[in-house]
């Protein structure tokens, strides 16, 4: 094992994981509690030959994502407004720490009745994502080198080119690492807010009729998509962050 | 420029008294003074970055400085000529901004970050960015520390060259340096303890 290469090991592990897996469900001998991998993937394949599905992703991972990307929007706008003025900072404090505090499942029930089901993952995976993205986005800023900017202060740099030049590159190593976390934390509960509020045609809607079934093949086929999806837009949204640092993303990353 | 009864202290412990200098726009000063003697906090109080006790600075309304600092503020990830484009604004083309940088560099140096370079090399890059910028006035902190002889010669030359027509102060343990510079020399004595 010791002188595999690493992927190698890591398709070694994975096996183990699923063969595993696929033992303990053929012990069990319930497809109500536990199904293999086998019978996971053969629902997915069933699953993902039907339209429904692929608007049932559609529909999740677009709220989902359009959600995460306002949070990061907001999210950087907010935190550059609490580093440039320690007033403001205060002031959005509170509602800040406010959002990172509440249950999600209260922000639900809440925005159920604020905006109904439909877009109910936009509202939840911008509430769980903002507040990370504007304290990530606030702490980074304020970890900028401060030599570098009395030396753009100096030279009367204009202020877009201290902010491309200097803080942006400052601020890269701390998004990357919070929208690693936030991504995942707005799939999770975006999901789990479909779950609650059952949205016709969304992931949720699909994951509670496979509970009020019994459906665990399903369940486990639709756990699945969600965390390849999550994945995929985690890759493509950080190959895109990683692009947008410039030189700093090589840096923070060695 | 007019510096005018400075005093400044840190903690009590006071880095100059009641300092008066003056300077003549368009000239060339060496500021010679031993460590320790605030060559550097004088330049903070003159570039806006420290407050004074007491004092004045003026004479330096609506112009514009720029500086090499004591130690190294380069944008890390990027070229020597992105470093230089960051300050200089329109003034010059990528070409005569990489025909000065071949004055003080390798010219393999134009292709690598500058966080790839010696010390040395990163000193040039300062100067140079301080020269290019458009300013009235330059100040310089010891900026031929890490330079060999030859590249000391050749960067003078440069300061020489491009500073012509504004106030340049070089701040400098040596004597030597002045005559390089073919600058006034003022002695900064240190307070006695």
């Amino acid at each position: 094992m010791k002188n595999l290469p690493n992927r190698i090991k890591k398709i070694l592990i994975v096996l183990f994981w699923l063969c595993l897996w696929q033992a303990v469900s053929v012990l069990v001998r319930n497809r109500i509690l536990l199904v293999g991998p086998a019978e996971t993937v053969r629902a997915l394949i069933l699953q993902a030959g039907q339209a429904s599905f692929w608007r049932a992703v559609a529909f999740s991972t677009g709220r989902i994502c359009l959600g995460f990307l306002l949070a990061f929007a907001a999210g950087i706008a907010t935190g550059a407004l609490s580093y440039r003025s320690p007033a403001a900072g205060a002031f959005l404090s509170p509602p800040i720490q406010f959002m990172k505090s509440v249950p999600v499942a209260s922000f639900v029930i809440l925005a159920l009745v604020w905006t109904g089901s439909r877009n109910l993952s936009v509202l939840i995976s911008f509430l769980v994502a903002f507040p990370m993205i504007h304290m990530a986005t606030e702490t980074g800023l304020m970890h900028t080198d401060a030599k570098l900017l009395e030396m753009a202060r100096v030279f009367r740099v204009p202020a877009w080119k201290t902010a491309f030049y200097i803080h942006r590159p400052s601020l890269y190593p701390y998004l990357l690492g919070v929208c690693r976390s936030a991504l995942g934390m707005a799939f999770k509960s975006g999901v789990a807010a479909e779950v609650i509020g059952v949205p016709d045609g969304s992931i949720g809607e699909k994951l509670y009729m496979a509970k009020i079934y019994l459906s665990t093949a399903e369940l486990f086929a639709w756990t699945f998509t969600v965390i390849a999806v999550s994945a995929l837009f985690e890759k493509g949204f950080l190959a895109l962050l990683r692009a947008a640092s410039g030189p700093a993303a090589e840096k923070a990353e060695k | 420029m007019r510096i005018c009864g400075l005093t400044k202290s840190y903690n009590g412990i006071p880095v100059f008294r009641d300092l008066s200098l003056d300077f003549s726009d368009g000239g060339t000063y060496c500021l010679t003074a031993p460590s320790g003697a605030g060559k550097t906090t004088l330049f903070r109080i003159i570039l806006g970055l420290e407050e004074p006790d007491s004092g004045t600075v003026s004479g330096l309304a609506g112009k514009r400085l720029t500086a090499v600092f004591q130690e190294d503020r380069l944008l890390e990830g990027y070229t020597a000529l992105k470093n230089l484009r960051f300050v200089s604004g329109n003034r010059f083309s990528d070409d005569e901004l990489n025909g000065l940088l071949l004055r003080l560099l390798p010219p393999d140096a134009l292709k690598k970050r500058v966080s790839a370079f010696s010390g040395g090399m990163r000193r040039r890059v300062e100067i140079l960015r301080a020269l290019i910028a458009p300013s009235d006035a330059i100040l310089m902190d010891e900026p031929f520390s890490g330079l060999d002889p030859e590249t000391k010669r050749a960067a003078a030359d440069l300061i020489r060259e491009l500073a012509k027509g504004r106030l340049l102060i070089v701040a400098t343990h040596s004597a030597e340096d002045a005559g390089l510079l073919g600058a006034a020399t003022v002695r900064l004595d240190p307070l006695p303890a």
